[in-house]
């Protein structure tokens, strides 16, 4: 141990004298190395699962009831917490020393470790006063959910009786009782109000907040909405479990639907780029919370062997959630920083609009997409959903199910505006600029960047597609049941197993270190003229402006390594068509006269064609 | 392995003979359209040809073009589509495919096509074609809800969203075949709907606007879009026409009197199908985008209450 401790000290004072390291030293960096570390620690404890914890501590816990506890639930929504949290310090380095974005940050991941319910609600009252001070519109939301909030601490411990001990009442406690469906209506009230779905005095609360386009405001966004999450999933999966959920679990799913529908609507109507994106958001979360409505709808009934499938559902759906709109949220902080410093420009660069359409993909559910994974087992989990053999019940799901076509059409049609939004010219101006900007090699980082975010987009719904036909085909499992995707479901509770994301995050990481080093060899790439159909004005680089910068050897060299693709492709080319050529000369006199013959018995022939068809039906009919 | 081989065989004669045959099958509904309207028809045995000659001679651009991700969008919809075309059980079930072929898989595969000619049409200047393809988009996304619902009455009947699933109850339950059967056949009337529009894509205004190579793949995407859609509509017109090929059925002679007989009702009701469609469209039946759609969903609502009534009269 003492020999770790001192080489560990001896690294450190090495790194600092050679490396001038702020990195190790600089206080502005501890925000970005904790939420780094937490996010390994997270996803360590989330992998190896053994059980929870829970932390009393001796003096202040007594006092004012502080406790901690860390489960799989907790440990997951850390783990996106922290992710995203590094994210943002991460591309904007401002933010590490800005106390409106560590005081919400600090009080969300208290929050998520709060193991009491007073603990929690008193994080949540802060949060939501914070959140209201934030706000640049006056709406009545936020009283409204801190006015649930409180009304649930009145009803919850009056129920508990003998162990309804105010100073302190712990999950286990509340786990092993069933109290009335009340709470749970209040929890899912102030949950609505963290999200932005309850229409009070301004339904558009988060879209007026989210207007400005700041960072920190975004970051508040997401913060909120995932406390949000974490509460209907806290109260409504694990301690509601013994309480009559099944018509709030209904309510769960009507509110996820009507707010998915609302939130589409706006997408199309608003004007700013930032609300749009809030709309966006507020859809996606949206269908989670419809999602989270259907697990717990399984819960209550026969179905629990779909629990698994919906636990997949429900926990990938959140994490690319979360991780897609950070990295939408900061570009959206980009394109705001544009348009400040060059206010004349209308354009917008073409990295951050490719960026944002490669993460359209990713959160629209189109196929293969990650997106589309989300919303192809959400729809499956809608026709498995546990209807019984009543009309009305059948109908409903019916409806759900429409209405969930309805969020697909405005999802993807509300993505594809805010694509648009800079302007058709723009996005046209990009797709043609991109070659340039890939080119040059002092957008090496830009171009790591679209990898990086392709690959995002593009790897879980292969993933998912391919595991789920092996799971079908190879593993002779049925569809309800195949949990080894990415999470494993005890019955007694949910557990979460990331293998997935290990496995996605080891072939990022392997594949951005092998297009960066392949980055580095590479040397200028020059471009050949294009065909006439595309407009090629912008291209700086062309063969022929540049033949006689450099050495001639070099030259040829280079010539030769961009021609040899084309050259061999012609040359199997020409050997193909040579041979057709041929072909066709030879059987081009008796086609034309078969042609000519068809030409003036056409309508003979389309008797004999009915007549064929005729014919075949009554032999196949038999 | 004997079966393995023979399902990847026939996976690969039924998806060449999709793409074969797209421009065809194309040609042939305009042709038939042309003689009933009493127009001047092009043959159907020159559409492909036409097609190719004159658009599809550029594709050699491809491999010179300079720019990475944008020449890659219509190949991205021509992927969606031969996949789809190979997940759509045609003639025959059991494919290697088999396993993959959920009928929300091929639905969401089938509507990125109209995203990606929406987003082709960015990399030209012309807003014409540009607006052309933002209402394709927007009419097609709009079917969502029918083919939902028809997704649900599937899922109802035949306790799976599998085709091959559909396939084998139907060949199962021959007895009382009706009572399941009627609301199939109401939900496969409206996606008649769903391919009304499709045969006039390459005349409107607006195709003009593309590049050669563009121009080509794309009408060719359409082409072989509109196969897998009547083959669809095969399929729940009389899924009992399918042969189905299992691993029990170890003596391939079997599947060798199975699998032609299959292939003829495909033809067969591709024939039909054509027939019907170049009637209504020469009728012009609800030729507005909306009253479509409207119809459809309808169509496929009702085709749950029908399911439901069967039930109560069970």
């Amino acid at each position: 141990m003492l020999i770790v401790v001192f080489i560990g000290l001896q690294g450190g004072i090495a790194a600092k004298r050679y490396y001038q390291g702020r990195a190790l030293t600089g206080l502005e960096n501890a925000p970005l190395i904790l939420s780094v570390i937490g996010c390994f620690l997270t996803f360590i404890y989330s992998v190896f699962y053994l059980s929870s914890i829970s932390l009393i501590i001796p003096i202040l816990g007594k006092i004012f009831g502080i406790s901690f506890y860390l489960d799989s639930l907790n440990s997951f929504c850390l783990f996106c917490l922290f992710f995203c949290g590094a994210l943002f310090i991460f591309f904007k380095k401002e933010l590490g020393v800005s106390h409106y974005f560590l005081l919400p940050y600090v009080n969300v991941t208290l929050l998520l470790l709060a193991g009491n319910l007073f603990f929690v609600i008193g994080l949540l009252a802060f949060l939501i006063m914070m959140n209201y001070g934030l706000s640049i519109g006056k709406s009545l939301a936020p009283f409204v959910g801190l006015a649930s909030l409180f009304l649930g601490i009145i009803l919850l411990p009056a129920q508990m009786g003998e162990q309804g001990n105010f100073a302190y009442l712990s999950f286990e406690t509340i786990r092993q009782i069933s109290f009335s469906p009340w709470v749970l209506f209040c929890v899912l009230i102030t949950s609505g109000a963290l999200m932005g779905f309850v229409p009070f005095s301004q339904w558009r609360m988060n879209i007026a907040r989210q207007g400005k386009g700041d960072v920190v405001y975004s970051f508040m966004h997401l913060l909120l909405s995932m406390a949000g999450i974490y509460l209907l999933l806290r109260f409504y999966i694990d301690l509601g479990k013994h309480s009559e959920t099944y018509w709030l679990s209904f309510l769960v799913k009507i509110l996820g639907v009507i707010a998915a529908c609302y939130a589409g609507w706006q997408s199309l109507v608003v004007k700013q780029f930032h609300e749009r994106v809030s709309c966006l958001y507020i859809l996606g979360n949206a269908v989670l919370v419809q999602t989270i409505g259907i697990v717990t709808s399984f819960m209550g009934s026969d179905h629990q062997q779909s629990i698994a499938f919906a636990n997949d559902a429900l926990y990938f759906g959140l994490f690319v959630q979360f991780v897609g709109f950070t990295f939408v949220f900061l570009l959206s902080g980009f394109l705001k920083d544009y348009y400040n410093a060059k206010p004349k420009e209308t354009l917008i660069p073409s990295s951050i609009l490719i960026s944002l359409f490669l993460l359209s993909f990713l959160l629209s559910g189109l196929p293969p997409f990650a997106g589309f994974s989300v919303f192809c087992e959400n729809l499956q989990l809608l026709l498995f959903m546990p209807s019984g053999h009543y009309l009305s019940n059948s109908l409903l799901g019916i409806l759900i199910i429409g209405l969930n076509a309805a969020i697909l059409i405005l999802g993807v049609l509300g993505w594809i505006r805010l694509i648009l939004t800079g302007g058709t010219g723009s996005l046209q101006k990009a797709f043609s600029e991109l070659s340039e900007y890939l080119s040059l090699k002092f957008f090496a980082e830009v171009k790591i960047g679209i990898y990086f975010l392709f690959i995002i987009t593009l790897l879980p719904g292969l993933i998912f597609i391919i595991a789920r036909s092996v799971a079908v085909n190879v593993m002779g499992l049925s569809l309800s049941s195949h949990n080894f995707l990415t999470f494993s479901v005890d019955p007694q509770q949910t557990v979460f197993m990331p293998w997935l994301i290990a496995v996605l995050l080891t072939v990022i990481m392997l594949i951005i270190t092998w297009v960066a080093r392949k980055e580095k060899k590479k040397t200028y790439d020059f471009l050949l003229r294009d065909s006439i159909a595309q407009p090629n004005i912008h291209r700086s680089v062309i063969v022929e402006e540049t033949s006689f910068s450099f050495g001639q050897a070099c030259f040829e060299s280079m010539l030769k390594r961009r021609f040899s693709l084309i050259t061999s492709f012609s040359t199997v080319n020409y050997v193909i068509f040579k041979n057709l050529l041929r072909f066709k000369k030879n059987c081009l006199s008796y086609t034309h006269r078969l042609n000519l013959l068809t030409w003036q018995y056409q309508n003979f022939l389309m008797l004999f064609v009915l007549a064929i068809v005729l014919i075949s039906i009554s032999f196949v009919a038999r | 392995m004997l079966f393995w081989f023979l399902s990847f065989v026939i996976a690969l004669l039924h998806l060449g003979m999709i793409l074969l045959l797209a421009p065809w099958v194309m040609g042939f509904q305009k042709w038939l359209e042309a003689k009933i309207q009493g127009l001047p028809a092009v043959p159907f045995w020159f559409y492909r040809r036409e097609l190719y000659s004159a658009n599809i001679k550029r594709l050699s651009s491809f491999s010179t073009t300079t720019s990475f991700y944008s020449p890659l969008l219509p190949y991205t919809g021509l992927g969606a589509v031969i996949i789809a075309a190979l997940l759509v059980p045609t003639f025959s079930v059991g494919m290697v495919t088999g396993s993959l072929a959920d009928l929300l898989l091929i639905i969401a595969l089938l509507m990125v096509v109209p995203v990606v000619f929406f987003l082709t049409a960015l990399r030209y200047t012309s807003l014409k074609s540009l607006k052309l393809l933002q209402t394709t988009l927007v009419d097609s996304l709009l079917f969502l809800p029918v083919l939902f619902f028809i997704a649900a009455i599937i899922h109802f009947i035949t306790g799976s969203t599998f085709l091959d699933a559909v396939v084998v109850f139907f060949h199962q339950f021959g007895e009382l075949p009706l009572m399941a059967y009627s609301p199939l056949l109401v939900a496969a009337c409206s996606l008649f709907f769903v391919v009304w529009d499709m045969p006039t894509f390459s005349q409107k205004e607006g195709i003009d606007g593309f590049g050669g190579s563009d121009k080509g793949l794309l009408l060719y995407i359409n082409d072989v879009r509109f196969l897998v859609w009547l083959s669809l509509i095969a399929l729940f017109l009389w899924p009992q026409s399918l042969a189905v090929l299992q691993s029990g059925d170890q003596d391939f002679t079997i599947w060798l009197r199975a699998v032609p007989f299959g292939l003829l009702a495909w033809v067969t009701k591709i024939f039909v199908e054509c027939i019907i469609l170049a009637i209504m469209r020469s009728l012009l039946l609800f030729s507005s985008g909306i009253y479509r759609v409207g119809i459809a969903v309808i169509l496929s609502f009702l085709a749950i209450i029908l399911y439901f009534a069967g039930l109560s009269g069970a």
